[in-house]
């Protein structure tokens, strides 16, 4: 190995103390925030699977477990939705249905699809609006959205 | 199989990666270090040529030709060490490595504190990461839905990719590369479930590996001391931090920034000892990085040149004979999929539909806009705590180290990918400022390691450490 001089090593030595003074004041938002994400681990590990599914995706996740249990794998249904990043939250859970996202329920679209989700803001006026059509049988409501069956004509 | 069949997965990807890295001149222990993210690649490639043949996904039919691969290379190894043996000749079966090995020397105070700050990040990111399910939005849409979706069709189906409701979340979103989708169904088929918390664990190998590589790459012309500072300072950037411990876990700008640093790295050591295999391996990381993200094949493309454009000028004849199969390398990792993405239907446009010179010309004006929103994101403390700054003062102040062939090399395979992201903003159709904010942070990602490379090399020449003393790279 090459000697270094000695100026060149005190200099080296000023250097690094001043990264490090630089690197732990500038990351002191990083250090910060582990901290406190390591103090909520045994918190967030004690909770069970779908504990765990409600604080990240909250109350869609649920909605989204409705549609599945009340709906086979192969169903085709309508999407109701007003809030984008909350039907893609739900599509996450509903694949493999077919899924046609809708900002209006259109009659004439019933025919084509098995089923009609709801998930909307302050839903409850509509999800009773709907509930008075009959082309469509409430199988759910809850969790913020509701679930209907499409009669077709001649069931 | 449940968590047993996740590390039966995380074994068989280690397996077929150390299988390909021996064809690669690597030693036993850079066999294993890069055995991830390489056997990531080749798993992933293998899942996607099954779907094409309509072959279903299973763990019997992903596992068991690299089994029977690895059977076969170690009794062709073993073979041919006893036919060495008994023609008299010298041991062939020799584990080479870079590195002489050398007396280890105790840790110092400071060395000791810089690697628990490095073992802590490390073991943060894997308990947070499997802590809680994906939440980040592109996790959601695009890379784990795919996921979910392959793993539910037992492969890559047009139809999934062609719905435009299920693939087309963010526009363009189908014609991404499907390295990590393909990863990600790996681990659920192997588990018999879709189980989007502990898969991250994926995502915290690559981040071990990150970490790894680089000071791999680092220690050999770097003091011990200087290679740790920058190792740690590395574990701790806050944008690679999000994407290994927090809400951006899954997306696949970190394993994209281990497959540049890797290639970077390889290709560094060929621009200094020029050995072909250190060639062919960033040939073979860059190859992958362009099947991780789509990010990946400009980088392919501009550092391939660059390298291949050395090695016929130095090389001539024998130049060609190393590029050939650099090149044969890339194509089977980028031609496939790029040409089953030109059978789907177009869906959407995509941040380069509107690429063409009038566009190009007439929408240099929002290049200033551009600099000055990336500008100071890039010294923005609790997204790249000293980073940049160091990067800056390093580079500076070491700029007679342009002079060396491999430096330069680096710092042209960083600056030309970052005019490329630059470049895409000048040509995007969508909102321009949204479209950085939401964007910018996340591909810097993948240069990060690049930049800390360049700073170990200016460091080296500028307080003038000579060559480092070559020690054992994974010892003390």
């Amino acid at each position: 190995m090459l000697k270094n001089s000695k100026s060149v090593q005190v200099a080296e030595r000023y250097f690094i103390a001043m990264a490090l003074i630089a690197w732990i004041a500038a990351g002191f938002t990083i250090f910060k925030r582990e901290i406190k994400a390591a103090l909520e681990l045994p918190r967030i590990l004690s909770l069970i699977p779908d504990e765990k599914k409600r604080v990240i995706d909250g109350q869609i996740y649920d909605f989204a477990q409705a549609v599945v249990n009340n709906t086979p794998p192969n169903a085709s249904l309508i999407f109701l939705y007003d809030n984008p990043n909350r039907l893609r939250k739900a599509l996450y859970y509903l694949y493999p249905r077919k899924v046609e996202p809708a900002l209006a329920a259109k009659r004439e679209e019933f025919d084509k699809h098995d089923y009609l989700a709801a998930y909307l803001v302050e839903g409850h006026d509509a999800y009773r609006a709907l509930g008075a059509d009959d082309a469509l049988e409430l199988l759910h409501e809850g969790h913020g959205g509701a679930i209907f069956g499409i009669k077709r004509r001649g069931r | 199989m449940g968590t047993f069949g996740l590390f039966l997965a995380i074994a068989l990807v280690n397996v077929a990666g150390m299988a390909i890295g021996s064809f690669f001149g690597l030693s036993f222990r850079e066999r294993l270090l890069f055995a991830w993210p390489i056997g990531a690649g080749v798993v992933s490639l293998q899942m996607f040529f099954y779907s094409l043949a309509s072959i279903p996904f299973s763990p019997a039919v992903i596992g068991w030709p690299w089994i029977g691969f690895t059977i076969a290379l170690l009794a062709w190894r073993i073979a041919a060490f006893f036919s060495n043996a008994t023609r008299g000749g010298a041991w062939s079966f020799t584990f080479s490595t870079r590195y002489a090995a050398s007396r280890s020397v105790a840790l110092s105070p400071l060395e000791t504190a810089l690697v628990l700050v490095i073992v802590f990040q490390v073991v943060f990111s894997l308990m947070n990461l499997v802590a809680l399910p994906v939440q980040g939005y592109d996790t959601w849409v695009i890379w784990f839905l795919k996921a979910k979706a392959f793993f539910i069709d037992s492969g890559v189906s047009a139809a999934f990719l062609s719905d435009p409701v299920y693939s087309n979340a963010n526009p363009g979103a189908y014609e991404y590369p499907i390295l990590v989708p393909l990863l990600v169904s790996a681990g659920y088929v192997f588990m018999g479930y879709v189980d989007d918390r502990l898969v991250k664990i994926f995502f915290w190998l690559y981040y071990l590996n990150l970490l790894g590589a680089f000071y791999y790459f680092v220690r050999p012309f770097s003091t011990r001391l200087v290679a740790l500072i920058l190792c740690a300072m590395l574990a701790t950037v806050p944008r690679i931090m999000e994407q290994a411990a927090f809400g951006g876990a899954g997306y696949a700008d970190m394993p994209l920034a281990v497959y540049f640093l890797a290639a970077t790295g390889f290709g560094f050591r060929f621009f200094q000892e020029g050995k072909k295999n250190d060639f062919l391996l960033s040939a073979l990381f860059l190859s992958i990085g362009a099947w991780t993200k789509s990010e990946g094949i400009t980088f392919l493309a501009s550092v391939l040149i660059i390298m291949s454009a050395y090695a016929v000028y130095t090389r001539r004849r024998e130049g060609i004979k190393i590029v050939i199969p650099a090149v044969v390398i890339a194509v089977l990792f980028v031609l496939p999929w790029r040409l089953y993405v030109h059978t789907l239907p177009k869906l959407s446009f995509t941040m380069v539909s509107e690429l063409s010179v009038s566009t190009v010309l007439s929408n240099m004006e929002r290049l200033p806009f551009i600099l000055k929103v990336i500008v100071p994101k890039l010294f923005t403390a609790n997204k790249y705590h000293i980073t940049w700054a160091l990067y800056a003062v390093l580079t500076l102040w070491g700029f007679r180290s342009f002079t060396r062939r491999e430096y330069a090399f680096l710092q042209a395979a960083l600056w030309i990918q970052l005019s490329f992201y630059i470049f895409v903003y000048v040509i995007t159709p969508f909102d321009l400022k949204p479209h950085i904010e939401t964007s910018f942070d996340r591909l810097t990602i993948h240069l990060l390691p690049i930049a800390f490379l360049c700073m170990a090399v200016c460091w080296k020449d500028i307080f003038a450490q000579g060559d480092a003393r070559r020690v054992e790279v994974l010892t003390p």
